[in-house]
C-alpha cells in the first residue's frame, strides 16, 4: 500500500507511522496543544464543499480493482491493521456498537483498539502499549491491497 | 480509488467520456512510469491531469481557536511526533489528497 510502483523510486517503501482519524472535538480534547492545517493552502478551493458527496453512499467503485470479496459491502468503512503477516479489517459499524477497549489476537500479538463513546477510534496499541499504525479504508480498497485479510467478527 | 466527478467540471467529464485510451495517454505523457513494478495497463488515469489535484507542499498551521472552518464532528487525521500534535482536516485533504510536511525534522506524507 505504501510502495512506489513506478519511476525512480519504484519498489521502495515508505515507513508507516501511527495516526488517528477522529472527530475534531475528540482530537482537541485529547491534544489541546494541537495545531491544525490552515485553509490557506496556496490554492483556491471551496473547502466547505465536499467533492466526494454522493460517492460515500453509492455502491459504485470508479476504478477497477478486480473481484471484490463479498465478506462486506464494497463501501463499508473498515479500520485496517497489519501485524506480522496478518491483516485484519475491523468494520467501523461493529466497533461503534461497543465503545471502550476491544482486545483481539492478531499475528502473534494481542492488540487493543480504544473506541470513543461516539464511535471514533482513539488509539490502537500492541502488547506493550505502544501505538501501532492503522488505516481507515473502504472494504474494497483494503481487500485489494490485502487479499488474505480476515474480517473481525465478535465471535472470533 | 475515488470518484472524481466534481473536480474539473466539463473538462474532467470529457476525459471520462473518452475513456481509458485518452486516460492512458494522459498518464503516459505526464507521469514517469519507468521501472513500473505492476502491469502498465493497470495504471489508469484518475481523470484530472497531473497536479490537477495538487499536493500541499508548504502547509501552514494555525491554533484551534482560529479554525472556524471546522465543526466538532468534522473528521481529522491526527499525528503526534515527539510531543508535537498536528491535525489534518479531511475537508482539506479531500481537495489535495496529499500533504508533505516535516514534524520535528522528520519528513512525513499525510494521505488517506
Amino acid at each position: 500500500m505504501e510502495k512506489s510502483i513506478a519511476g525512480p523510486l519504484a519498489g521502495k517503501n515508505l515507513k508507516k507511522i501511527t495516526s488517528i482519524r477522529t472527530s475534531w472535538k475528540s482530537w482537541t480534547e485529547r491534544n489541546p496543544q494541537t495545531t491544525v492545517l490552515s485553509t490557506d493552502t496556496g490554492y483556491e478551493r471551496n473547502y466547505s464543499r465536499d467533492p466526494y458527496e454522493g460517492y460515500y453512499r453509492s455502491l459504485g467503485i470508479w476504478f477497477p480493482v478486480g473481484d471484490v470479496r463479498k465478506d462486506l459491502s464494497p463501501k463499508e468503512m473498515v479500520l485496517g491493521i497489519e501485524m506480522g503477516r496478518e491483516a485484519r479489517a475491523y468494520p467501523l459499524s461493529k466497533l461503534k456498537e461497543e465503545p471502550g477497549l476491544l482486545r483481539d489476537k492478531l499475528g502473534e500479538e494481542t492488540i487493543q483498539i480504544e473506541v470513543a463513546p461516539d464511535g471514533g477510534i482513539l488509539r490502537v496499541t500492541d502488547n506493550h502499549g505502544e501505538e501501532i499504525p492503522s488505516i481507515f479504508a473502504y472494504w474494497f480498497a483494503w481487500q485489494a491491497f490485502h487479499p488474505e485479510t480476515t474480517v473481525y467478527r465478535e465471535e472470533d | 480509488m475515488k470518484q472524481l466527478e466534481n473536480w474539473g467540471g466539463n473538462k474532467t467529464r470529457t476525459l471520462l467520456t473518452w475513456g481509458p485510451l485518452f486516460g492512458a495517454l494522459l498518464v503516459f505523457t505526464a507521469f514517469n512510469l519507468d521501472k513500473a513494478i505492476v502491469p502498465r495497463d493497470e495504471i489508469l488515469s484518475g481523470g484530472p491531469p497531473k497536479d490537477g489535484i495538487p499536493a500541499i507542499r508548504e502547509p501552514k498551521f494555525i491554533s484551534p481557536h482560529g479554525a472556524n472552518f471546522l465543526s466538532s464532528d468534522d473528521q481529522v487525521i491526527g499525528l503526534q511526533i515527539g510531543g508535537e500534535a498536528k491535525a489534518y482536516p479531511i475537508k482539506i485533504l479531500n481537495w489535495h489528497e496529499v500533504v508533505n510536511d516535516t514534524i520535528k525534522g522528520i519528513p512525513v506524507v499525510v494521505t488517506f
